[in-house]
């Protein structure tokens, strides 16, 4: 007896190495071949790299523009989820109450989940004449745009579930002394379902800042190209040179999310596991 | 009584100024569009030309007559079949494995997420560099163990398979995170009562495990085939659809032959096709979660 569950230790353990290692092991190499020097990456390649360098980083930074789609990204991603929480948040604590009573309410309520459920193709094409038409499309409106429509519907879908979780009992209270619809909202209501905002304003972050498929079709000038854009870019045929700047890029492109896992995982977890537990 | 009354007197006011701006929001960035890409369907719309006349269901025609885009469609369902199915199945282990630790579930579990957190470029670029034939470590590798080496995204034979398991090792994680969730919601009463009945390992998983999580296995498995239906980002900055269309799905489709040639019409008839697939496959989602 003891001899097996000693064997199936061991087991569990070796299970475990393969499955950190193939989890890990690209992450890994991208980390890696951003600070590993030129001259390293032809011929054969090590796996742990002879000296570190970071002129990939200087180089992208200072000569190839990154910080200007770093800056982008920043910008769009944060004003986006700024919009989309203030007009998301209000409109589902409307949904989520019984006594707000409105004649669209069951409509809307159906057709946000579709657009959450819709492919961007299926919106993407007016939207460009309309932006062009409208002459925003060389700016940064567009993209911000753009993530404000994946997160309104990710929000008020994911944020209906917590309104309706609170009790009613203290909005009954705080309306019996007197506090009207608005401070209820703001002053009692918001502050008790802030874990909820804290996890579906990362994940909105991590949406809006991974996204694609929108930006690379409304995006023209490359002073307005986000990182994924910009790294798109970098990314031209299999050539070793470009290889440190699309690490390089790769990397900062997973730092914010990265500070969301070191600092605020349980938030990060608990709203992407939603689904499983809340529907 | 009276302050019921005050606060009803202002609720219409109330409930509108809440909703309005999402309400404006989804007008034009969702209802007009909507409305627009059918009307353009069924358009010769050239955004260079300008000019399009109605030539009712030409473009449908056209596209399903186009052996590139039956060939898309085919690619797209087979790829969110075999991507669905392992992720849900990967998954599941990940989640049983994990579960089953004494110690270290929690840090094990971020670890895991980690590559669904990536944006998607960044992950076909780093697989790129791995997978690159003649920089690559991953032929380095099959080389120093006498394999053959393959150019994994020119080569017909190996593309659509690497960009299945690039997104497979992106997107299991979601599952294994889901699914975790769903076994820690399992009532550990029922565990001990099938012991009790003597039963094993499998046993208790065929029996207590699985009927419990089936809600959750199924969510799971509509949660991936909504989102591995649009897929694009990977085949677009990997292949472009290619070689010899073997990757192209069918957003790659439209992108390439549609909206780069701002041929719009098409496109828009492509986009109808492709949002009219994606709402059969969501139907039981959606009616479920409306029910709720």
């Amino acid at each position: 007896m003891m001899k097996k569950s000693y064997l199936m230790t061991a087991l569990k353990g070796i299970v475990g190495v393969l499955i950190i290692f193939l989890v890990l092991f690209p992450i890994y190499w991208l980390i890696l071949m951003s600070i590993r020097p030129m001259s390293e990456m032809s011929g054969r390649i090590s796996l742990i790299p002879g000296s570190i360098t970071l002129e990939h980083f200087i180089k992208l930074f200072t000569e190839e523009g990154f910080d200007v789609a770093l800056k982008n990204s920043l910008i769009n991603s944060t004003i986006s989820l700024v919009l989309s929480l203030a007009t998301g948040l209000c409109t589902a604590y409307i949904l989520a109450r019984a006594r707000f009573h409105f004649g669209l309410k069951k409509t809307m309520t159906k057709w946000i989940l579709l657009v959450r459920v819709l492919p961007p193709v299926a919106f993407v094409i007016p939207l460009y004449t309309l932006f062009t038409k409208l002459g925003i499309i060389g700016t940064r409106l567009p993209i911000i745009l753009a993530c404000i429509l994946i997160n309104i519907p990710l929000i008020i879908w994911f944020m209906i579930t917590f309104f309706q979780d609170l009790p009613g009992e203290v909005e009954e209270s705080a309306k019996i002394d007197g506090a009207t619809e608005w401070q209820l909202f703001w002053k009692i209501v918001l502050p008790l379902v802030l874990p909820g905002i804290a996890a579906v304003a990362m994940l909105s972050f991590m949406y809006a800042w991974n996204e694609y498929t929108y930006s690379v079709i409304l995006t023209r000038s490359p002073e307005n190209y986000t990182i994924p854009l910009m790294l798109s870019v970098l990314n031209t045929e299999d050539n070793v040179t470009n290889f440190g700047l699309v690490s390089a890029g790769g990397l900062t492109s997973f730092l914010p999310i990265l500070l969301f896992v070191i600092f605020a995982q349980n938030y990060l977890i608990s709203g992407l596991s939603s689904g499983a537990v809340k529907e | 009584m009276k302050e019921k009354a005050m606060i009803g007197k202002g609720n219409g006011r109330f409930i509108f100024g809440m909703t309005a701006p999402t309400m404006l929001i989804l007008l034009i960035m969702t209802v007009y569009p909507v409305i627009f890409t059918i009307v353009y369907s069924f358009t010769d719309y050239n955004y260079l030309k300008g000019i399009h006349p109605f030539i009712a269901l030409e473009n449908y025609v056209k596209l399903f007559e186009n052996v590139y885009f039956r060939q898309a469609v085919f690619n797209t369902v087979l790829f969110t079949v075999l991507a669905v199915v392992s992720e849900v199945f990967l998954g599941l282990l990940l989640a049983l494995y994990v579960r089953s630790l004494k110690k270290r579930q929690k840090l094990l579990r971020v670890l895991i997420l980690l590559p669904y957190l990536l944006p998607a470029v960044t992950v076909a670029l780093i697989w790129r560099m791995m997978l690159s034939p003649n920089y690559g470590i991953a032929n380095q590798l099959l080389q120093t163990i006498g394999l053959p080496v393959f150019n994994w995204f020119r080569d017909p034979n190996t593309a659509f398979g690497t960009i299945l398991v690039i997104d497979i090792w992106q997107n299991t994680p979601f599952a294994f995170l889901l699914l975790y969730a769903c076994l820690q919601g399992v009532p550990d009463s029922q565990y001990e009562a099938a012991a009790i009945d003597g039963a094993g390992y499998f046993q208790s998983f065929w029996h207590v495990t699985l009927p419990n999580i089936t809600g959750g296995l199924a969510l799971c498995a509509m949660l991936r085939t909504i989102d591995t239906f649009r897929l694009f980002e990977k085949v677009n900055i990997l292949t472009g659809g290619g070689p010899a269309n073997t990757t192209s799905t069918i957003t790659q489709y439209m992108y390439t032959y549609g909206i780069k040639t701002l041929d719009f019409g098409f496109a828009s008839a492509c986009a109808i096709v492709m949002t009219v697939f994606v709402l059969i496959l969501s139907a039981v989602y959606i009616k479920r979660a409306v029910q709720s």
